[in-house]
């Protein structure tokens, strides 16, 4: 009786067989498998940085570049020149951007405000300057609390207002640098949480008709005020629209054009927009997209909003101080007409 | 050599045996202080969601950490609610986590304050990239010491688009993001 014969596949297969499993096995093991995070895990605010091209009704007209590493605040004084702070620095530029003087201050200087009669006022973190002229010999007001923090400067024809993010307030002083009143703060017991400033933005402004109005970035919107401290009138429009102020801190900074319109500049979704005096839409001076070219944020923690400061000149052009940039960005309204 | 020295040798030679083996136990149970740890540092994170899908772990080791003396106490918080959110509450569709790993609480109007569900958090960074664009960035991502294998070569640093991932010694963990601290962790 014959025995079968035993089948056995030829040693160059089984090589081959044991070649690709060496393969697979190496490749699954040296190839990362990881899925893609999907769109549930990912914040995506794009679609709110979209601007319609006809919604946009400023151009920029003038690029002036700042001699400045950190530029923090901008004003126009009556010679319609630029005012700069930064670096421990004031820096007073032409029209065209030239530079006319630049002095040390100490301490380093955060905001500046030019008064109608041509006194500068600064703030340091805590500490109000005064001087007469750029190049007038510098008065210190009484130093504040460790908690202050003014993010803004504005001045009327009889008083000096300094808004304190940190105290949520905004402090009144005569010429002379006399405390006559605090608005908001915790010492105000009828109402106590006036403001709400979450983050370092509260911005107080005077606009042409000598009125005050405050910033209250929490409720996202604006407050006008008489002198006495008495309230006016508010406007909050929180919303993602175009037309409304995104996040949790907005308006950063908001200044008066020559017919009381209201120019606001939002961080989160960086952009510059104008609304009328009674607070309609008019358009948008400058997108997220124009914003954020030619930078990248550094992540740090209380990282600054890319725009520091907004102010319209002489010429009623909006004037934008871009941090990162090291430039200002001045814009002038597109004639519609042209 | 007498008889009642041997004795004495014998325990002796025990007694050293014993301290060697209780020494070495203890030093492989004790950290040493070059012992390092992965990290994430929050100036770098960019918060593109990795963390939650390339740890080892499921979930992530990675999780949400609050740095409450930063935070605003927002009632508008963009950490927490969906941007556009059609009203302000805990609503599902208004909650900005997928997992809703972060509990809202009434302080006093209009306060509220956010605290992390480390168990419901995957790590995504989705509220720390809310956080960060429009409100005073006081949510980051970090490694929870506790959940981390500490493996060789972290999966997640592997491919972080930033870096943000790093091996610290033991003895600078956590890298935390709070109001001053970011500078005491450089030195």
């Amino acid at each position: 009786m014959n025995t079968p014969s035993k089948k056995t596949l030829p040693p160059w297969v089984w090589a081959i067989i044991g070649l690709v499993v060496i393969g697979i096995t190496l490749a699954l093991f040296f190839t990362r498998r990881f899925p893609e995070p999907g769109p549930s895990m990912l914040y995506d605010v794009s679609a709110y940085e979209v601007v319609e091209e006809q919604l946009v009704i400023y151009k920029e007209s003038q690029r002036i570049a700042l001699p400045l590493e950190e530029a923090y605040g901008v004003t126009i004084n009556q010679e319609n020149q630029f005012l700069i702070v930064g670096d421990s620095l004031l820096i007073v530029l032409d029209n065209e951007g030239n530079e006319i003087s630049r002095r040390a201050l100490e301490p380093a200087p955060r905001c500046v405000e030019a008064a109608p009669d041509g006194s500068l006022y600064i703030s340091a973190m805590a500490q109000i300057m005064v001087l007469p002229s750029a190049e007038g010999e510098v008065s210190l007001w009484e130093a504040l609390d460790d908690n202050t923090w003014i993010t803004s400067l504005a001045a009327s024809e009889n008083f000096v207002y300094a808004a304190d993010s940190g105290n949520a307030r905004v402090l009144q002083y005569d010429k002379s640098g006399t405390l006559l009143r605090e608005i908001g703060g915790k010492n105000d017991v009828e109402r106590p949480k006036q403001f709400i400033v979450p983050s370092p933005y509260f911005d107080v402004a005077i606009d042409t008709m000598d009125s005050l109005w405050i910033a209250n970035p929490g409720r996202l919107g604006v407050e006008n005020y008489r002198h006495d401290g008495s309230l006016t009138s508010t406007w909050y429009h929180p919303g993602m629209a175009i037309d409304t102020f995104t996040g949790c801190c907005n308006p950063a900074h908001f200044t008066f054009k020559a017919n009381n319109a209201l120019v606001t500049m939002e961080k989160g979704i960086n952009r510059v927009k104008v609304f009328d005096a009674v607070h309609e839409f008019q358009g948008v001076v400058a997108t997220p997209k124009y914003l954020n070219e030619g930078w990248t944020p550094t992540g740090e923690t209380l990282e600054l909003a890319p725009i520091r400061d907004l102010a319209v000149d002489r010429q009623d052009r909006i004037v934008v101080l871009h941090g990162p940039l090291h430039c200002l960005l001045i814009f002038e309204e597109i004639d519609q007409g042209a | 050599m007498t008889s009642k020295e041997k004795p004495a040798r014998r325990e002796f030679i025990r007694a050293a045996a014993a301290a060697a083996l209780g020494s070495g136990v203890w030093l492989a149970a004790t950290p040493s202080a070059e012992t390092t740890v992965w990290q994430i540092d929050p100036a770098k994170c960019v918060q593109c969601g990795q963390c939650a899908t390339n740890c080892v772990m499921n979930p992530s080791a990675v999780k949400c950490v609050h740095a409450t003396r930063i935070c605003g106490y927002c009632d508008l918080c963009s950490g927490f609610l969906q941007p556009g959110a059609l009203r302000l509450d805990t609503g599902a569709e208004n909650e900005l986590c997928p997992t809703s790993a972060i509990v809202r609480t009434f302080v006093e109007d209009p306060y509220f304050a956010y605290t992390i569900d480390e168990e419901l958090c995957i790590g995504c960074g989705k509220c720390v990239k809310g956080c960060s664009q429009f409100g005073n960035g006081s949510l980051f991502l970090q490694i929870k010491r506790d959940l981390c294998r500490n493996c060789n070569e972290c999966s997640i640093a592997a491919d972080c688009p930033a870096e943000a991932i790093q091996r610290i010694p033991l003895s600078r963990a956590y890298l935390r993001k709070d109001a001053g601290l970011e500078h005491e962790s450089d030195t």
